[in-house]
C-alpha cells in the first residue's frame, strides 16, 4: 500500500440475484456462462479490490433487489464481505430504496469491518489512519421524497471526505425521484467526493472538487441497461485524487446494434453485414458474453421474406452470430423496422381477390373497437398467461399495436400468397 | 388500353420489326414464331413496354442498353389512340411518338394520365401474374384446383388474383400458427406451449427453493440456544470426570508405592554379586554337552572314511562303450527298420513295371500301330497331350460349336412350320378418314347433348319464372336492382354483435335510469304529500323566514332613525325662511316618521310573534326542514338522472348515426343490427339465387346454339360422305341422325375387315423374313465354332473333320497315359530311396566296430544284440563307482567340522569362567544362583515403579503428599456418587448434543447458493421465449384469419357473376362434355362442381388432369372479365397454353378464347405449326395470324 495515499472501489446498484431478462433460450445458447450474472460480478469486484490492495470499498445502495426474499443471496453477499474484511478492506455500506425495506438487510447478521450507515441520522466515519472521512446515510424505507443532503455533516478538516449517497439528483430518465438534490448542494458541501449509487448508466456529474459519480450497476440485466458495467477505482496520494479509473466487471454486456437494411436484397447480405458490425462491436471485450439487440431498418425487398415467413431475418442474425469469433455473441432479440419498397394502395383500389384482402384490412383499421373484438376473438385459443407475463397478452393490446399487428399479417398473407405462388411446379 | 400495334425498333433479336394486332375487338391474335424467332423477347417487350425496361435487361444482345427501344399504338376505352415509345434509361423513359414516320420521332415526354392508362394502375408483377398465362401456370393453377378440393373461395381467389397455392397457403399458416401454439392438451410440443409449461415448472422450483429470511433468523436462534445449553453440561460433565479421575488414582497408587520401598532395600543388599545374563547356566550346560558330542561324531566319521576306500578297489569299468553310448542305442533303432526298406524296394519295383507296359498299350492305341505281345512305352508321346490352357479353350469351342448345332436344327424346325401357313383373303375399300372422322365427331356431340336438346323446349318458361321469383326477392329485400345487391358490402359479424351489444348495453341502462326517475318521482310525491299535510294544518314558521322579518326589522328601524335625524336637522334649517313652508314641510316629515314607525312596530310585532311561533312549534319546523330538504335531494338526483338520459340518448344517436354512415358507405339498408344480420344472410341467398339465374340463362342461350351448330356439323359430314337426299329443316335432326347411325355401322364393319386383312399378311411377311435371317446367323456361328476348334485339336491325330464327341475321347485317353507315366515315377523313386536307407544302415555298424576294436559285422541284427548286452555292464559299473567316491567326500568333510566344533564349546567355557570372576567351569552354578536373585529383585522395583507411571503422572513425592492429606476410608464412597451424578448427565448431554446438531445442520443447510436466483433465471428464459415467439404466432394466427375471412367475402361478391361466365367458357372449352358449373355446400364451405349433360355432378378433384386445366382456365378469363367490367381493359397474353391438348381438345379451347376475344384483347403465342394450321381451321375469320421469322 502507498504510504502517502490510499485507493477505494466505489461501486453501487449491485441488485444480485436479479435475472437477466429478455435472452430468448434457442439451441446452443450459452445459458451457463448467463448463470448468476450479477453475483459474478460482485466476486470480480472483490478480486479487484483484493487484487489493487485497496483500503476500503464503498456500496451506494441497492444491493438486492427490493422484492427479492431469498435470504441465500444476503449470505453470499455476507461471504463475499467476509473475504475483503479478512484481507484488511473495510466496506461501507448504505440502504437504497431497494434495499430499505429489504428483509434480507433486516435479518443478516452485522460484520466487523462492514459498517452500514444508519438510515435515522448521518454518520461519520473517521479513517485517521489513512486520512479519510466517510459520510453517509441510508434510507429509512423505499420512498424518501425530501432532500436528505442537509442532514450531512460538514467535511472534516485534513481529511480526503467522501459522502455516499442514494439519490437521482434533479431528476434521471427510467429512475424514480428519491432524495432529489442538485450537484450545486454536492459542491457546495466541501467534500472530496461524492459516491452516489441509484443511476445504472455510468455519468460522472462533476469532474473534480468534488468528484462526482455515478459508477452505474455491476451488472446490466436487460437491454436498456447496454454498455460496459462496473466500478469505480479511485486512488489519492496527499489527499488529492491523482487517478479514477472505470473498471468493467460484467460478465454479460448488452449492446443494440443497428443495421441499416437498405437496398440489401439478400440474406447472406444482411448475415454479413451483420457479422462485420457486430466483430467490431464486441471486438474490445472478447472475455465477456455480449447479448446484442439487433434492429434492421431501411427499405428493403426481404420485407417481403419476413413477411412470408416471420423469424426469418431473426434465424439469419442468430445464425451469422455463431460465427463470430472474436467474442462470444447471444441474440437478445432481432427487432424490425423495415418498409416494403412498394406502397399498396394502389393495389387496394383493385376489386380483384388481392384488393378483397386490402380492403378488409382498411375496414378493420378503420374500425379500432371491431378490430379489437375480432383480434381477440382469433387470439382468444391462447388463454391466461402468468401474471409475470401480463405485458406479453395479447388481450393487453392497444390500438396501436393491434393496427400494427394486423398489418404485418396483411404483409405476412401477401408475401405468403406471393411465396406459394412462385413455388408452385409448373 | 389495348395494344393495336407493336414497334419493336430496337429490342432483343429485333430491329424496325412491328407485329400488326389490328382492330382489338376483331378476334384472337396468333402470333407465331419457331424456335429462335424471338417469341420470348416480344412477349417481353410487351411488358417493358408498359412498365419500363429493367436495368439489367438481357435483351441487349444486338442492341446496347442506351439504344434499346420499344414502341407501340394502343386504345384506350374511348376508341383514342396513344402512340408510345420506351427507351432503356434512368428517367422519363416513355414518349409519345410518331411511327407514320420510319424513325419515329418523339414528340415529348408522355403525360402522367396515359402512363396511368398504361398501367392500370398495375405493378409489373401484378400485370404478369394476372394478363399473362402460359403453359406452365396453367397447369399448375390447374393442380391447384385440384388440390384445393374444389373450394370455391379458394378457386375464385386464384383466379381473380391469377395466383396459385391459396388453400396450401391456408393449411401452411394454421400449421405454422400450430407449431408455435396449440391450445388444449395436444399442444404440448409447440415452442409456447413448451416455454409456458417450463415458465410454471421453474416457477414451481424457484418457490421450493425459495428461503425466507425469517426462516434463517429463527433456525439461527435455535442453533444459539442449544449451543450454550450444550456448553453448560459439558462442563459440568468434566468437572466430575476429573474428581473421579483423582479418587481413582489415589486408591491405585497406594500399594504400588509400598511394593516400591521394600525392593529398592533388597536391592541394596545384593550389590556385589556380578550381573550375570539370565540365559548364563543354560550356556554353560549347552557348551558343556556339545563338547562331548563333537568328539564322538568324529571318531565315527573316520570308520567311515576306511570302509569307501575299499569298495572302490573292487569295481572293473568298460568306458569305451560308453562313451559311444548314444551311436550303440541309434544302431540298435535303426535295425528294426530293416525289413520294412526292404519289403518296400520289392514293391516299388513291381509297379514300375506295371505301368510302363500299359502305357505302352494307350501309345500303340493313339499312334495306331498296335503290337501284339509286351510292348515298349514312348515317353515322347505324352508331350502331344494338350496344355490346360489349351484344353480350357477346346472345351469351349466344343461347347460353343454344340449350341449352335442344336439352335440351328431348331430353327429349321419353325422355319418349316412357318412355310405351310395360308395367306388371308382380300378386303372392300373406305372413304377418307378425315371425312369419317367429321361425322363421328358430330354424331358423338349429338350423343352427348341429346338430353338438353330435349329440355331445350321448356327452358324459355322456366327461366322466366326465375326472373319472377328474383325480382320479387330483391323487391322484399328493399333492393331496386341486382346492381344494388352487387354493391351491398356486408359487415363483419363480430361487429354486428359488437353493435348489438352496444344497443343492448345503451338500451339497458336507459331502463335503469327510468325506472329509478320514477321511483324519484313516486319518493318526491310522497314527500310532497307529507309537506303539504304538515302546511294544512296551519303555515310553519322557518327560521329563514324568521331571520328575512328581522332583518326586515333592522331596515325599517335604519330607515325610521334616518327620517328622525333628516327631520331635526330640517327643522334647524327650515327656521328662518317663513313659517307656511316650514309648518307643512315638518307635518310631512312627522307624517312620514310616525308611518315609519308603524311599520317598524307591525314588523318588531311579526318577527317577535314568528319568534314565539317558532320557539313553540319546533317540531313541525324540524319535519317542515326535512322534508325540504329531502324534495330537494330527490330534485337534484331527478335532474342528475335527466341529465345522464340525455347524454345516453345523446350517445345512441351518435352511434345510430355511425350505425347509419356505415350502413350507407357498405351499400346495406337502413336496419338495426340485428335486423342487418337476417337481412345479410338473405342477402347471401339472393347472390346465390342471382348466380343461379345467370347461370341458367347463359345455359339457355348456350343450348339454342347448340342445337343449330350440332345440326349443321352433322348435315356436312354426311354430305361430304357422299350421302344424298338428305333433309333440308333442322327439325329433321333425328332423320340426319338415323341416317348417320347406318352409315357409321356400315363403315365401321368395312373398317374392321380391312384392318384384319391387312394386319395379317403384314405380320407373316414380317415372320418370314425375320426367320431368314435368323437361319442364316446360326449357320455363320456354327462355322464360326468349328473353325476356332480345329487348330486347337491338330495335335491331337484326330481325321478332320472329327466330332465333338470324338475329340473328348481323344483327350482322354491323353489323361490317362499321363497318369500312367506319374505313377512309374513314383514307384522307381521309392525304390531308390529304400536302397539308399539300407546301404546307411551297413556303414553306421562298420564304423561302430572298428571304434570297439570288434570285427566288421556280418550281420547287422546279431552285432546289435551283442552291442546292447555290452553297454548294459559298462553302464552299471560306472553308477556304482560314482556313488562310492561320493560317500568318500562326504565322510571327509564331516570329520573335519565335527572337529571345529569341538574347539568351540571349550571357548565357550572358558568365557562363562571369566564373568562369574571363577576359575573352572565347575563353580559356575554358585555365582548362577546368587545373580538371578538379584535380578529378580530389580525386577520387582521396576514394575512397581512402571505401574505408579500408569496409575498417575504424578511425581511420587507429590502421591504421597496427597496420599496423606486424604482420608482413605472416605475414597471409594465419593468415587460412587461420582459415577452416578456422571450418569445422570450423559443422558441430558446426548440429548443436548442431539439437538445441537439438528439445528446446526438445518442452518448449515441454508447455503449461499443460487438455486433460487437460478431458478429465476430459468423462469425469465422461458418468459423470453414466450415473449419472443407470441408476436410470431399472434401475427400468423390472425393472418390465417385475415385470409380466410378474405376468401369468404370476396366468394360473396364475385362467385356470381365468375361463375356465370366460367361455365359458358368451360361449357365451350369441354365441347359440350359438361354442361355447367354450380357449387355445393362441402364440409366448411362451398365446392365448386362440374356438371355432366346427364346430371351427374363431378367434383374438381375427379376431372381429368387436362380439364381440371380447362377449368383453371376458364375461372381465369371470367375473373379477368370482372377486371375487363370494373375498369382494368388490358390484353390477355397467352403462351403456348395448348401444347400439351390434342387437337380436338385445343379446337374446343380455341372456340373459348374467340369468345372471349369478341370483348376483350386476346393474344396468343405458340411455336408450334400444326396449332397454326389448326386455328386457322377452328376460327377462320376470327383469327389474325402474325409470324415471327
Amino acid at each position: 500500500m502507498n504510504p502517502n495515499g490510499f485507493s477505494f472501489i466505489h461501486a453501487a446498484d449491485l441488485h444480485i440475484d436479479s435475472p437477466l431478462r429478455g435472452l430468448d433460450a434457442y439451441d446452443g445458447a450459452p445459458v451457463e456462462r448467463l448463470r448468476g450474472a450479477t453475483r459474478q460480478a460482485l466476486v470480480a469486484l472483490v478480486d479487484l479490490a483484493l487484487e489493487r490492495q485497496v483500503a476500503m470499498v464503498l456500496l451506494a445502495g441497492d444491493i438486492y433487489d427490493g422484492d427479492w426474499a431469498d435470504f441465500r443471496t444476503g449470505l453470499f453477499f455476507r461471504e463475499q464481505m467476509v473475504r475483503l474484511v479478512r484481507a484488511g478492506i473495510q466496506v461501507f455500506v448504505i440502504k437504497g430504496n431497494h434495499d430499505a425495506e429489504s428483509q434480507i438487510s433486516r435479518q443478516l447478521p452485522a460484520l466487523d469491518g462492514v459498517h452500514v450507515f444508519s438510515a435515522h441520522r448521518s454518520e461519520t466515519v473517521d479513517l485517521a489512519g489513512i486520512g479519510a472521512a466517510v459520510h453517509g446515510r441510508s434510507f429509512p424505507n423505499r420512498a424518501v421524497p425530501e432532500d436528505l443532503l442537509p442532514t450531512y455533516p460538514p467535511p472534516l478538516p485534513g481529511r480526503f471526505n467522501i459522502g455516499l449517497l442514494h439519490t437521482s439528483l434533479t431528476g434521471r430518465p427510467g429512475h424514480d425521484p428519491y432524495a432529489p438534490t442538485t450537484p450545486q448542494a454536492l459542491v457546495a458541501t466541501g467534500y472530496d467526493y461524492f459516491a452516489l449509487g441509484h443511476v445504472h448508466a455510468r455519468e460522472v456529474v462533476h469532474e473534480s472538487a468534488p468528484r462526482i459519480v455515478y459508477p452505474g450497476n455491476l451488472q446490466g440485466r436487460r437491454a436498456g441497461e447496454a454498455g460496459a458495467k462496473g466500478c469505480e477505482l479511485v486512488t489519492i496520494e496527499n489527499g488529492l485524487i491523482v487517478s479514477a479509473e472505470f473498471v468493467a466487471l460484467d460478465v454479460v454486456r448488452w449492446q443494440t446494434l443497428s443495421l441499416d437494411a437498405s437496398g440489401l436484397d439478400r440474406i447472406e447480405t444482411i448475415a454479413t453485414r451483420f457479422r462485420e458490425q457486430a466483430s467490431a462491436l464486441v471486438a474490445g471485450a472478447r472475455d465477456r458474453l455480449h447479448a446484442l439487440r439487433v434492429v434492421l431498418t431501411g427499405e428493403t425487398p426481404l420485407h417481403r421474406v419476413e413477411a412470408a415467413q416471420p423469424g426469418t431475418l431473426a434465424a439469419a442474425v442468430q445464425a451469422a452470430a455463431q460465427e463470430i469469433d472474436e467474442a462470444e455473441v447471444w441474440i437478445e432479440s432481432v427487432r424490425l423496422a423495415l418498409r416494403a419498397p412498394l406502397t399498396r394502395e394502389q393495389a387496394a383500389e383493385h376489386s380483384d381477390a388481392l384488393g378483397e384482402l386490402l380492403q378488409l384490412t382498411d375496414a378493420l383499421l378503420a374500425d379500432p373497437d371491431g378490430l379489437k373484438a375480432w383480434a381477440q376473438e382469433q387470439l382468444g385459443a391462447l388463454g391466461p398467461l402468468p401474471p409475470q407475463l401480463s405485458d406479453a397478452d395479447p388481450r393487453t393490446l392497444d390500438g396501436e399495436a393491434l393496427a400494427a399487428l394486423i398489418r404485418d399479417a396483411e404483409a405476412t398473407v401477401l408475401a405468403r400468397v406471393r411465396a406459394a405462388d412462385d413455388e408452385a411446379p409448373e | 388500353m389495348r395494344l393495336i400495334r407493336l414497334h419493336l425498333k430496337a429490342f432483343g433479336p429485333f430491329t424496325d420489326h412491328t407485329l400488326d394486332f389490328g382492330d382489338p375487338a376483331g378476334g384472337l391474335a396468333l402470333v407465331y414464331g419457331p424456335n429462335e424467332a424471338g417469341k420470348s423477347s416480344a412477349l417481353r417487350a410487351m411488358a417493358d413496354l408498359r412498365f419500363g425496361i429493367p436495368m439489367r435487361s438481357a435483351d441487349n444482345f444486338i442492341h446496347p442498353h442506351p439504344q434499346m427501344q420499344v414502341g407501340g399504338v394502343f386504345v384506350d376505352h374511348s376508341g383514342r389512340q396513344h402512340s408510345l415509345i420506351r427507351r432503356k434509361a434512368r428517367q422519363n423513359t416513355l414518349s409519345l411518338a410518331d411511327f407514320s414516320s420510319p424513325d419515329a420521332p418523339t414528340l415529348g415526354p408522355a403525360p402522367p394520365e396515359v402512363e396511368a392508362l398504361l398501367t392500370a394502375g398495375l405493378s409489373r408483377e401484378a400485370y404478369e401474374t394476372g394478363f399473362g398465362i402460359d403453359h406452365g401456370r396453367l397447369r399448375a393453377g390447374g393442380r391447384a384446383l385440384v388440390e384445393g378440393q374444389g373450394e370455391v373461395g379458394s378457386a375464385l381467389f386464384e383466379a381473380s388474383a391469377g395466383i396459385r397455392g391459396i388453400a396450401r397457403v391456408l393449411d401452411e399458416l394454421d400449421q405454422a400458427a400450430r407449431r408455435l401454439f396449440m391450445p388444449g392438451a395436444r399442444g404440448r410440443n409447440a415452442r409456447i406451449n413448451e416455454a409456458l409449461r417450463a415458465f410454471d415448472e421453474s416457477h414451481q422450483r424457484f418457490r421450493q427453493a425459495l428461503v425466507r429470511p425469517a426462516h434463517w433468523t429463527d433456525l439461527s436462534r435455535r442453533w444459539h440456544a442449544a449451543t450454550e445449553t450444550l456448553a453448560e453440561l459439558e462442563a459440568r460433565y468434566a468437572e466430575l470426570q476429573a474428581r473421579r479421575h483423582e479418587l481413582a488414582e489415589l486408591r491405585a497408587v497406594a500399594p504400588l508405592l509400598d511394593d516400591h520401598d521394600h525392593a529398592a532395600a533388597l536391592l541394596g543388599e545384593l550389590t556385589a554379586v556380578p550381573a550375570l545374563a539370565d540365559d548364563a547356566a543354560s550356556q554353560r550346560v549347552a557348551a558343556e554337552t556339545g563338547l562331548a558330542a563333537a568328539l564322538q561324531d568324529a571318531e565315527t566319521a573316520a570308520a567311515q572314511i576306511a570302509h569307501e576306500k575299499e569298495r572302490l578297489a573292487a569295481l572293473a569299468p568298460d568306458p569305451a562303450i560308453v562313451e559311444l553310448a548314444a551311436a550303440v542305442r541309434r544302431l540298435i533303432a535303426s535295425a528294426e527298420t530293416i525289413d520294412a526298406h526292404r519289403a518296400r524296394l520289392i514293391q516299388a519295383e513291381t509297379d514300375a513295371q506295371a505301368c510302363s507296359r500299359q502305357a505302352a498299350v494307350i501309345e500303340q492305341a493313339i499312334a495306331g500301330t498296335a503290337t501284339p505281345g509286351m510292348a515298349t512305352p514312348d515317353p515322347s508321346m505324352t508331350a502331344r497331350a494338350p496344355s490346360p490352357t489349351r484344353r480350357a479353350a477346346i472345351d469351349e469351342a466344343l461347347q460353343a460349336s454344340e449350341r449352335c448345332e442344336q439352335a440351328l436344327v431348331q430353327h429349321r424346325r419353325t422355319l418349316d412350320e412357318s412355310n405351310g401357313r395360308d395367306e388371308p383373303p382380300p378386303a372392300a375399300e373406305l372413304p377418307p378418314a378425315p371425312l369419317r372422322a367429321a361425322l363421328r365427331t358430330a354424331r358423338q356431340q349429338l350423343a352427348r347433348h341429346t338430353d338438353r336438346l330435349a329440355a331445350l323446349a321448356s327452358l324459355p318458361a322456366e327461366l322466366q319464372s326465375a326472373r319472377d321469383s328474383f325480382a320479387q326477392a330483391l323487391a322484399d329485400a328493399g333492393l331496386a336492382d341486382e346492381a344494388a345487391m352487387r354493391r351491398a358490402r356486408p359487415l363483419l359479424d363480430t361487429r354486428i354483435s359488437e353493435e348489438i351489444d352496444a344497443t343492448l348495453r345503451a338500451a339497458t341502462q336507459r331502463d335503469s335510469h327510468r325506472q329509478r326517475l320514477a321511483r324519484i318521482e313516486s319518493a318526491r310525491a310522497h314527500e310532497q304529500a307529507g309537506r303539504a299535510s304538515l302546511l294544512a294544518a296551519g303555515e310553519v314558521p322557518t327560521r329563514s323566514q324568521l331571520e328575512a322579518l328581522r332583518e326586515q326589522r333592522d331596515a325599517e328601524w335604519l330607515q325610521l332613525r334616518q327620517s328622525c335625524l333628516d327631520g331635526a336637522a330640517g327643522s334647524m334649517a327650515d327656521a328662518s325662511p317663513g313659517p307656511q313652508p316650514a309648518d307643512r314641510a315638518d307635518a310631512q316629515r312627522r307624517a312620514e316618521i310616525a308611518r315609519r314607525a308603524e311599520a317598524y312596530e307591525a314588523t318588531v310585532a311579526d318577527a317577535d310573534r314568528m319568534a314565539d311561533a317558532l320557539a313553540a312549534d319546533h317540531a313541525r319546523v324540524l319535519r317542515l326542514q326535512a322534508l325540504d330538504a329531502t324534495i330537494g335531494t330527490l330534485d337534484r338526483d331527478a335532474d342528475t338522472l335527466r341529465a345522464e338520459l340525455g347524454a345516453l340518448a345523446a350517445d345512441s344517436e351518435r352511434r345510430e348515426r355511425a350505425w347509419r354512415t356505415l350502413l350507407a358507405a357498405a351499400g346495406l339498408p337502413e336496419l338495426a343490427p340485428a335486423m342487418l344480420r337476417d337481412w345479410q344472410a338473405r342477402l347471401l341467398a339472393l347472390r346465390e339465387d342471382a348466380s343461379r339465374l345467370q347461370l341458367r340463362q347463359t345455359e339457355f342461350e348456350h343450348d339454342r346454339a347448340l342445337a343449330a351448330r350440332l345440326t349443321a356439323a352433322l348435315r356436312t359430314a354426311l354430305q361430304d360422305l357422299g350421302q344424298t337426299g338428305l333433309p333440308d329443316s333442322d327439325a329433321d335432326l333425328d332423320t340426319l341422325t338415323v341416317i348417320a347411325d347406318d352409315l357409321e355401322t356400315e363403315l365401321h364393319r368395312r373398317e374392321r375387315q380391312l384392318d384384319t386383312a391387312a394386319g395379317q399378311r403384314q405380320q407373316q411377311a414380317l415372320e418370314r423374313q425375320r426367320l431368314a435371317t435368323r437361319g442364316n446367323a446360326l449357320a455363320a456361328e456354327l462355322e464360326a465354332a468349328r473353325a476356332k476348334l480345329r487348330p486347337l485339336i491338330d495335335s491331337l491325330g484326330l481325321p478332320d473333320p472329327a466330332s465333338p464327341a470324338v475329340v473328348r475321347a481323344r483327350l482322354a485317353e491323353f489323361d490317362r497315359l499321363q497318369a500312367l507315366y506319374e505313377r512309374r515315377d513314383q514307384a522307381l523313386d521309392n525304390a531308390r530311396q529304400a536302397r539308399e536307407s539300407l546301404a546307411e544302415l551297413e556303414g553306421s555298424a562298420r564304423r561302430l566296430a572298428t571304434a570297439l576294436d570288434d570285427p566288421a559285422p556280418a550281420d547287422l541284427r546279431l552285432y546289435g544284440e551283442h552291442l546292447t548286452r555290452r553297454l548294459e555292464l559298462a553302464e552299471r559299473c560306472a553308477r556304482e563307482e560314482a556313488l562310492a567316491r561320493q560317500a568318500l567326500a562326504s565322510a571327509e568333510q564331516n570329520h573335519r567340522r565335527h572337529l571345529a566344533s569341538a574347539e568351540r564349546h571349550r571357548a565357550s567355557l572358558a568365557r562363562l569362567c571369566a564373568a562369574a570372576e571363577v576359575d573352572t567351569p565347575a563353580e559356575l552354578p554358585r555365582i548362577e544362583a546368587l545373580a538371578a536373585h538379584k535380578r529378580s529383585t530389580q525386577a520387582r522395583l521396576d514394575d512397581a515403579a512402571s505401574r505408579l507411571t500408569q496409575a498417575s503422572r504424578r511425581p511420587l513425592e507429590a502421591l504421597r503428599t496427597r496420599l496423606a492429606s486424604v482420608d482413605a476410608a472416605r475414597i471409594d464412597a465419593d468415587e460412587a456418587a461420582c459415577t452416578r451424578e456422571l450418569s445422570e448427565l450423559e443422558t441430558a448431554l446426548r440429548e443436548a448434543r442431539a439437538s445441537e446438531e439438528s439445528a446446526r445442520l438445518a442452518l448449515r443447510a441454508i447455503d449461499a447458493s443460487d438455486a433460487a436466483a437460478a431458478e429465476r433465471e430459468q423462469m425469465e428464459l422461458a418468459a423470453a421465449r414466450i415473449r419472443a415467439d407470441l408476436p410470431a404466432w399472434m401475427r400468423t394466427r390472425l393472418a390465417h384469419a385475415l385470409l380466410g375471412e378474405a376468401l369468404r367475402r370476396f366468394r360473396e361478391r364475385a362467385q356470381g357473376p365468375m361463375l356465370a361466365r366460367a361455365s359458358t367458357l368451360f361449357v365451350t372449352m369441354t365441347g359440350g362434355a359438361f354442361e355447367r358449373l354450380t357449387t355445393r355446400d362441402g364440409d366448411s364451405s362451398p365446392v365448386l362442381l362440374a356438371l355432366r349433360p346427364d346430371g351427374r355432378e363431378v367434383t374438381v378433384d375427379g376431372l381429368s388432369e387436362g380439364t381440371a386445366d380447362q377449368l383453371f382456365l376458364a375461372l381465369r378469363l371470367a375473373a379477368l372479365e370482372l377486371r375487363r367490367q370494373a375498369g382494368i381493359d388490358l390484353p390477355v397474353v397467352l403462351d403456348d397454353v395448348l401444347m400439351t391438348a390434342d387437337d380436338e381438345r385445343a379446337a374446343q379451347m380455341l372456340e373459348a378464347l374467340a369468345d372471349f376475344a369478341s370483348e376483350s384483347q386476346v393474344i396468343v403465342f405458340t411455336h408450334h405449326r400444326h396449332l397454326v394450321e389448326l386455328t386457322r381451321r377452328t376460327l377462320g375469320s376470327r383469327l389474325r395470324l402474325l409470324e415471327l421469322d
